[in-house]
């Protein structure tokens, strides 16, 4: 039975992976609908299948991935029972896809324009080539691009949002009326992020079309789309409006991801955590997806696989939904609640840097002015957050703290000791013991062939803990981080990326160090993860009272682990301050604009004309 | 502005790789000085040897003389076109090459030519049917290819066709005839390119095979862009950018190919002149031999430099790095 | 989330156990392994084992076509075809290991030590390398081996000279690959240090890369040291190498085919079958890949 009206419409979908022997399911009973006009987000974590939703919808599918059952209705026609050659009559002018990353989207070695002519000319009525190249400049024109020689530019040649749009307009060339985005603004920076959004938005309302927003944020589907689709392991756990779910979320892993997204307006005195890691569908068959990670779990729970049941208007998969309602209400009140902001103690400083440069030899002569004069302190016990985004400098700036570059200008001194020494090349190893890095990618800052054990083995040897201490140690450590003793003889492959960010940090304790650097220690782990690990940098802080320079791109993130931050835009402090004051009364333009671009932070908001005022 | 960029381009690259060629004439002319005689000893094989004569001719072949005086006299010489005589049958080494030159150019040329035009359809065809029959079948004549030395593919070759089959003639040039020519030259270039081809099978078929995932061409698919144009316009230029940087190589695998080839095919060509002068230790002819395939080598490796940059728009003149 | 490039090194390491091992061979390779065992074997014990001498001549046997008595005929001296291929299993397999091993253990000190250490060592290196990859090698080879004198040892010499170049450009782009993964930088930061992040970190997670290459120039040092023998460049007059069987019984192609023939199978065998397993380790374990999520 299906609605006539439907843009889109997917029933029971099931895809799996058809690998050598093994099977693996993917997406199961899937149910889905898009109408005319409307823009649908799709909300998922990793593992959770929305990418080959989307595949599956254009029937794009890698080698090895089949479709097991169900059905999927491009107005009212079954895109499965078509043939090759019509299915790619639909692709690009019915309804397309675009993808993530704006770096490999468009082919090297043809000029931007050539994406949007292709699909110009491939329509019906033979445009020339002089016609079509004119109408790509007018195509992105209409996208913001008003500089007429970006279409005869090499992608290489431009930046990460301006690709994006380039993109966006080969997507949109033959006019479909559904265009499904995966993860369009992920590689962008915020702001950049915002324009593109919004951008988005203006396009579907000016060309009436339909559009699928895929995302792991629930706040950035939040901000544009009508209705959310909440997909978990495989399936679609919760369905309602934008509004009604940010209100009133009727499932436990709704909820846990709108805590896990901690709020950018105030300062949360309790992080409400999902526990676990994410499932993937095999594991979870024949009981409700979330229940391992389940607050709720009761036996009910474990019994049957939920279908997604009708309530109010919505629609919802949990089984306990009516006896858990008022606990749902009452946790996610909690969200609103605020913090007292903390006091900052101004102690001695045991990070203090002063007027950093760093100049880095560029192409062609021209050099890159990466820091700027920066100077920054950290004082015994306090928490900085440095934030900023691309080509902020900010990375630069941990790099030279921890030795791993060398600054143009300027002095560092941690705990006393001046990093750097005129004459040699390596760094003060005194400073090892006082200062020590975590790294934002936790699926390559470990050694894949040692064991978790040998990891920080190695460590402890160097800085001098005797053999016959090691091992408890070891135990020590891993206890601290919240893993199980008997992980040391785990290899980083067995390991999901919290845990593996947890040995990481482990690892980083070793020296026993008065400071940890953090490098966006956040960014490559999944949402209801990164909370948990966030919880635990708050643990060990005050546990350890270690000092943390917490470098994020994440306003709402900083917010919650450091008292004062610093504002980096390229290369220079533009501002400084207690986090409180800074985020909720900026001063300098940067900041503004950085914290209206933030999803779900300002809302309402006309995003264009804050960035165009800036822009002057 | 590119026509400019690209003579200068040129000119640098040039200046940078001659002095190579130089070196390695240095060192062949330092290994020569070590054999036991030199040249004279070379020239008195089998005579007897008397002191006045012996005297007489490391006058006229100055190997009184310090070695570096030889050498410059040497490369004095070359700059003016005389490459010196040879030592075993007289003639002007210059001659000698020269007569010989247009043999293995034909030889190494129509060996590339048909490794390409083989090889990168071969490849695509195997890429595209990847798993299947076709595919698997190609895959394992490409490692075989590779696998097999050119002197054995080339005996192999020799034997069947020319010899059991009587469908080519065994040695031999023919005569002028185009027709004649190709039909005598077809066995060797056949045995020449068949390993070059079964590199460049592999490196297309694999470099096709990671182009077809990438993102761009997902996405052109997407758009509904047809699976012929994309394995055109999309997939082609990619892939043939790794052949370009191995290409290199692959011109030094046919050089040395064809001293094989010449030998079993009986092909009066550079390749066999170096044997027959390595064999009887004939030092100009041999020092001349290592100028020209020096020579030989640069100008090949200066032509695939200039054909990447076309071919890459990302990369620019100024930073062609390898 | 402004996701970093999550770079894309597989790590290059073997399997350790073995039943995971024969679980994952395809029947190709398995018997490439096979071959490679049974030549290895031969190699070794052969010319102790065998029957049949590879030396004696039987000057009224000439060229005599596969009988009884000669499993693959005689040559252009009646020496048992059979016993000589054995007999050259040893001249086949030691000359490649020791061309390959060499090159293994050089192209990992220098590609390693160019690629973490950079600066001066780094542009020596590649210098030298670039100046060696544009020499067309083997014609180079020939020319210093016959004016050195020949002989089997000379070429083994000279080609480990020249078979150095390519290995270690691959072994530096590897290591260059690791050095800018996080972990060697974490490495860094905590002080451990240079010999141990070369040789502890990133030396293993390349090791699939060098015993690819071994097996590669293997074959490539078969190939070679058979063809300068060939040439009459690569051995000692009268010993049973592979590449000079096949001149000499090249004049006999038509009494005793076996002659050449024979040889000529050998060593397409074992380069295919070393060619075969270096690819498939490459394939699997090594370049560019995704790490394991």
């Amino acid at each position: 039975m299906y609605r006539i009206d439907n843009l889109l419409e997917i029933r029971d979908l099931d895809v799996h992976y058809a690998g050598r022997g093994a099977s693996h399911r993917i997406l199961t009973g899937v149910t889905l609908e898009v109408r005319p006009g409307e823009t649908v987000g799709i909300v998922g974590e990793s593992g959770s299948g929305k990418s080959i939703l989307a595949k599956t919808v254009m029937r794009l599918l890698p080698p090895g991935v089949e479709i097991g059952g169900g059905s999927v209705r491009y107005k009212g026609i079954e895109l499965q029972s078509l043939g090759e050659r019509e299915m790619r009559r639909y692709r690009g002018a019915q309804l397309t896809l675009m993808f993530q990353d704006p770096f490999t989207m468009l082919s090297p070695l043809l000029r931007c324009g050539f994406h949007i002519t292709e699909g110009l000319r491939a329509g019906s009525g033979r445009l020339s080539r002089r016609a079509a190249w004119r109408e790509a400049v007018a195509r992105l024109a209409e996208l913001g691009i008003k500089d007429p020689d970006v279409a005869y530019r090499y992608p290489f040649q431009l930046s990460g949002g301006m690709r994006q749009r380039v993109a966006l307009a080969a997507a949109l060339a033959r006019d479909p009326e559904l265009l499904i985005a995966d993860e369009p603004s992920t590689a962008l920076d915020v702001t950049t992020q915002a324009e593109i959004l919004n951008l988005l938005q203006t396009i579907q309302r000016s060309r009436r079309m339909s559009v699928v927003l895929i995302t792991h944020d629930l706040r950035v589907a939040f901000t544009i789309c009508d209705r959310v689709y909440v997909l978990y392991a495989g399936a679609v756990l919760e369905v309602g409006s934008s509004a009604e779910l940010d209100s009133e979320p009727l499932h436990p892993y709704t909820l846990g991801l709108l805590q896990s997204e901690p709020p950018v307006d105030r300062r949360l005195q309790v992080l409400r955590v999902i526990q676990g890691n994410v499932a993937s569908p095999d594991e979870v068959v024949g009981k409700c997806r979330f229940s391992p990670r389940c607050r709720w779990v009761q036996p009910e729970c474990l019994a049957i696989d939920p279908p997604l049941a009708l309530i109010d208007g919505r629609q919802s998969a949990c089984v306990r939904l009516n006896d858990i309602r008022s606990d749902l209400r009452r946790e996610r009140a909690l969200i609103e609640q605020r913090a007292a902001p903390l006091a900052i103690r101004t102690e001695e400083a045991i990070v203090s840097v002063v007027e950093l440069t760093k100049i880095f030899p560029g192409r062609r002569g021209r050099s890159v002015t990466a820091v700027d004069k920066v100077s920054l302190s950290v004082g015994r016990g306090e928490s900085v957050g440095l934030v900023g985004e691309s080509g902020s400098g900010k990375t630069t700036i941990a790099r030279c703290l921890v030795g791993l570059e060398k600054p143009s200008l300027g002095a560092i001194r941690i705990g006393g000791y001046n990093v750097f020494h005129e004459s040699e090349r390596s760094i003060d190893p005194r400073v090892r013991r006082i200062a020590q890095m975590v790294f934002q990618d936790p699926y390559s800052s470990l050694d894949p062939r040692q064991t978790v054990s040998a990891a920080l083995s190695e460590c402890l040897r160097l800085f001098g803990v005797r053999r016959s201490a090691i091992n408890d140690r070891v135990a020590e450590l891993l206890t601290q981080v919240g893993l199980p003793p008997e992980y040391a003889h785990r290899l980083p492959t067995t390991l999901s990326g919290g845990e593996r960010q947890r040995v990481a940090i482990a690892r980083a304790l070793t020296s026993e160090p008065k400071v940890l650097v953090c490098d966006e220690p956040l960014s490559a782990l999944d949402v209801s993860v990164q909370a948990q690990v966030l919880t635990l940098f708050r643990e060990l802080r005050a546990r350890l009272n270690l000092s943390y320079l917490f470098i994020t791109h994440d306003l709402a993130v900083v917010r919650q682990i450091v008292e004062r931050v610093y504002v980096l835009y390229r290369g220079q402090v533009v501002e400084e301050g207690p986090v409180d004051q800074v985020l909720d009364a900026p001063r300098h333009e940067y900041t503004k604009r950085l914290i209206a671009s933030i999803p779900g932070g300002a809302r309402g908001h006309d995003l264009n004309q804050e960035v165009r005022q800036i822009r002057g | 502005m590119r026509g400019r960029a690209l003579l200068f381009y040129v000119g640098r690259r040039l200046l940078l790789l001659i002095p190579v060629t130089l070196l390695v004439t240095i060192a062949v002319f330092l290994l020569a000085s070590l054999v036991p005689g030199g040249v004279v000893a070379v020239i008195l094989q089998g005579h007897p040897t008397d002191t006045a004569v012996v005297e007489a001719l490391r006058q006229k072949y100055h190997l009184n003389d310090p070695i570096y005086v030889q050498y410059l006299a040497w490369l004095g010489n070359v700059l003016h076109g005389d490459l010196g005589r040879s030592v075993l049958t007289s003639e002007p080494v210059s001659y000698a090459i020269m007569s010989r030159l247009a043999l293995t150019v034909e030889l190494n040329a129509g060996g590339l030519l048909l490794a390409l035009s083989v090889g990168v359809p071969l490849g695509i065809i195997a890429a595209t049917k990847q798993g299947r029959g076709r595919d698997r079948a190609v895959v394992g004549v490409a490692i075989f290819g590779s696998s097999a030395p050119h002197f054995i593919v080339a005996l192999v070759i020799l034997y069947v066709f020319a010899e059991k089959l009587n469908l080519f003639p065994l040695f031999g040039t023919g005569s002028d005839d185009i027709g004649d020519r190709l039909w005598h030259m077809a066995l060797p270039i056949v045995a020449l390119a068949i390993g070059p081809l079964a590199l460049i099978t592999k490196i297309t078929r694999a470099s096709v095979l990671d182009l077809i995932e990438r993102d761009h061409v997902l996405f052109a698919r997407a758009r509904g862009v047809s699976e012929l144009r994309i394995l055109v316009v999309y997939v082609l230029r990619n892939a043939l950018i790794p052949i370009v940087t191995t290409a290199g190589l692959l011109l030094i695998g046919l050089l040395t190919g064809t001293v094989f080839v010449e030998t079993i095919f009986g092909l009066p060509g550079l390749g066999q002149l170096l044997v027959s002068s390595v064999k009887g230790t004939d030092i100009p002819m041999i020092q001349g031999l290592v100028l020209v395939i020096g020579i030989w080598v640069v100008l090949a490796n200066v032509f695939i430099d200039v054909v990447y940059v076309l071919i890459d728009p990302r990369v620019g003149f100024e930073r062609a790095a390898r | 989330m402004a996701t970093a490039t999550i770079t894309t090194v597989r790590s290059g390491k073997l399997p350790w156990s073995i039943a995971s091992l024969a679980r994952s061979v395809p029947i190709s390779i398995g018997l490439a392994l096979f071959v490679i065992g049974v030549l290895l074997v031969l190699a070794a014990v052969g010319q102790w084992i065998w029957p049949v001498s590879p030396s004696a001549q039987h000057l009224l046997n000439v060229a005599a076509p596969p009988g009884s008595e000669n499993w693959l005929g005689t040559d252009t001296l009646g020496r048992d075809v059979t016993a000589r291929i054995v007999a050259g299993c040893q001249s086949a397999v030691i000359g490649p290991f020791i061309i390959s091993a060499s090159g293994l253990v050089l192209s990992s000190v220098l590609g390693i030590g160019a690629a973490y250490l950079g600066g001066a060592v780094d542009t020596i290196t590649m210098r030298f390398v670039d100046f060696m990859l544009a020499l067309p090698g083997l014609l180079i080879v020939i020319v210093i081996v016959s004016l050195g004198g020949g002989g089997y040892w000379m070429a083994i010499l000279v080609l480990c000279l020249f078979n150095v170049q390519g290995d270690i450009r691959i072994v530096r782009g590897a290591a260059l690959d690791q050095k800018s993964l996080p972990y060697i930088e974490a490495a860094r930061v905590l002080g451990i240090p240079r010999w141990r992040i070369m040789f502890r970190h990133i030396l293993p997670n390349v090791s699939a890369i060098l015993v690819a290459n071994l097996a590669i120039d293997f074959a490539l040092a078969l190939v070679a040291l058979s063809g300068l023998a060939f040439l009459g460049l690569g051995s000692q007059p009268g010993a049973p190498e592979w590449g000079s069987m096949l001149s000499d019984n090249e004049t006999i192609l038509f009494s005793n085919p076996y002659g050449a023939l024979a040889p000529a199978a050998a060593i397409v065998l074992l380069a295919l079958s070393v060619n075969l397993v270096g690819d498939w380790i490459y394939d699997r374990y090594a370049g560019r890949g995704r790490f394991v999520r």
